[in-house]
């Protein structure tokens, strides 16, 4: 780099927008970090080897003629295959998914949550699609919703969600489909949720915690440990301390006049808390 | 580059993921900030690339995570800005927090911003990615996509026009202009 281009990037660097950001934001350990990766953690575990190679992650952000390319090659290999009875056509068989065209998008729905994945995708390729859809058991909030979408290709139609107002989550999801425009022609996948078959778990919601349990937890910020402490403890809570500003986990005991900076709910029934000899801070 | 860790499930792939998240979380939530509208809609642009990386752990590379994790982002504003779809509320807490992030008033004079904001918008991304994240060309080659040299010949050409941006009203365009064309 010669002195230009550092003179350059030092103007660019002053464009930078600064935030203030809290501490409780900011920190990789701190409370706002804790419940996103809990959250995250709480969805479907990844499969080892899924049903189809998903796009490299390097073609993810290639648009183009390779993502074309592999979308028609998908579409070809689908339509080649031979049905599965060789005698003659398979016995025909309800719609899985709903799909209406109009103004210029496909609007899909799901009409059989819990059909073969399979049926799904043949569906959706008879629109010349390659969106590989699935369903997966959700908590009550995420059923019928959207969960996760992502595209392969930045450029180029997206797709996007059909709004449902007045019936939306609480967590403010309201989609209850896909609106795909009749000229995309990159790939993309995309999860609903739907009820847990009997017998089988659902992952816990977000943040593994009830909106209610979440709202107590907050309620808990700004007290003396010797009071939460016990509040925690009539609710069958176990609790993590944290404190300093790594946001080491204290495993010594805490002092019951330290007061309580942060808290997050986990799915294990864990109330985690930041603590603090003064309220307000993170140390010591 | 290293290859991404050989498939696993459950726990291995949460410790993983964890490790991962822990040492990328500030770097992603700046990344997400410079460039998002508002601070709490970063609040979404992280929790999204996250999920991605989730949902896609075994493909990661172990050591170019950070990068990974930039390009995806980059896809998620793109996305962002064209539809304003709401996205699973996986971060309550962290865009409450953002909401009351408050941004610093911009160190240099208007027609730098001027200048900046008159370039391409892939323009305006290669030269946040080497003076905003620091990355030197074959970085900025796994977050784009494209080869090394791809990279070397596009930003020569932004630095080229955000220089003749420059120009057109600054008092500083010698500082800018100079050996660059």
């Amino acid at each position: 780099m010669n002195d230009i281009h550092q003179r350059q990037d030092a103007l660019l660097r002053l464009l930078a927008p600064q935030y203030e950001v809290p501490s409780a934001a900011a920190d990789p350990a701190g409370p706002a970090a804790e419940e996103l990766l809990q959250a995250i953690l709480n969805q479907p575990v990844p499969e080892a080897s899924g049903r189809k190679p998903w796009l490299s992650w390097r073609r993810l952000v290639v648009a183009g003629p390779a993502v074309a390319a592999l979308a028609a090659l998908i579409f070809v290999m689908v339509a080649v295959v031979p049905s599965s009875s060789p005698t003659g056509p398979a016995p025909a068989q309800a719609q899985v998914l709903r799909i209406v065209e109009v103004d210029g998008y496909l609007e899909i729905r799901i009409l059989d949550p819990v059909a073969d994945p399979a049926r799904y995708q043949a569906e959706l390729a008879e629109r010349g699609l390659d969106i590989e859809l699935s369903v997966v058991a959700t908590g009550p909030e995420q059923v019928g919703r959207v969960i996760f979408e992502e595209v392969a290709s930045d450029s180029g139609p997206a797709i996007e969600t059909i709004e449902a107002p007045g019936d939306c989550s609480a967590t403010g999801n309201c989609s209850v489909g896909i609106r795909v425009p009749v000229d995309f022609r990159s790939s993309a996948r995309v999860v609903f949720g739907r009820t847990p078959r009997s017998g089988e778990t659902a992952p816990a919601a977000p943040g593994g915690a009830t909106e209610d349990e979440k709202r107590w937890v907050r309620k808990l910020v700004g007290k003396q440990v010797g009071e939460v402490r016990r509040a925690v403890a009539a609710r069958g809570r176990t609790i993590e301390y944290r404190a300093g500003a790594d946001s080491h986990k204290v495993e010594a005991a805490v002092p019951e006049d330290w007061y309580v900076t942060g808290a997050a709910p986990r799915a294990d029934r864990t109330v985690v808390l930041w603590v603090a000899k003064t309220p307000g801070t993170r140390g010591p | 580059m290293a290859r991404a860790a050989p498939a696993r499930t459950g726990a291995d792939a949460a410790d993983r993921f964890e490790t991962m998240y822990r040492a990328c979380y500030g770097d992603l939530l700046n990344y997400a900030l410079r460039r998002s509208e508002r601070p709490d809609a970063a609040a979404d642009v992280v929790a999204e690339t996250f999920l991605v990386a989730w949902r896609r752990i075994n493909e990661i590379p172990s050591d170019q995570a950070r990068l990974w994790l930039f390009g995806v982002a980059r896809r998620v504003l793109a996305n962002h800005r064209r539809s304003a779809r709401r996205t699973a509320d996986l971060a309550t807490r962290l865009h409450g927090e953002l909401t009351h992030a408050t941004p610093a008033p911009p160190e240099t004079a208007d027609y730098v911003g001027r200048a900046f904001r008159t370039l391409p918008e892939a323009d305006q991304e290669l030269l946040r990615l080497v003076a905003w994240e620091g990355l030197s060309t074959t970085e900025m080659a796994v977050v784009l996509g494209c080869s090394v040299n791809a990279v070397r010949i596009r930003l020569h050409r932004a630095r080229r026009r955000f220089a003749g941006a420059l120009q057109d009203d600054s008092p500083l365009s010698e500082y800018a202009t100079k050996g660059l064309t």
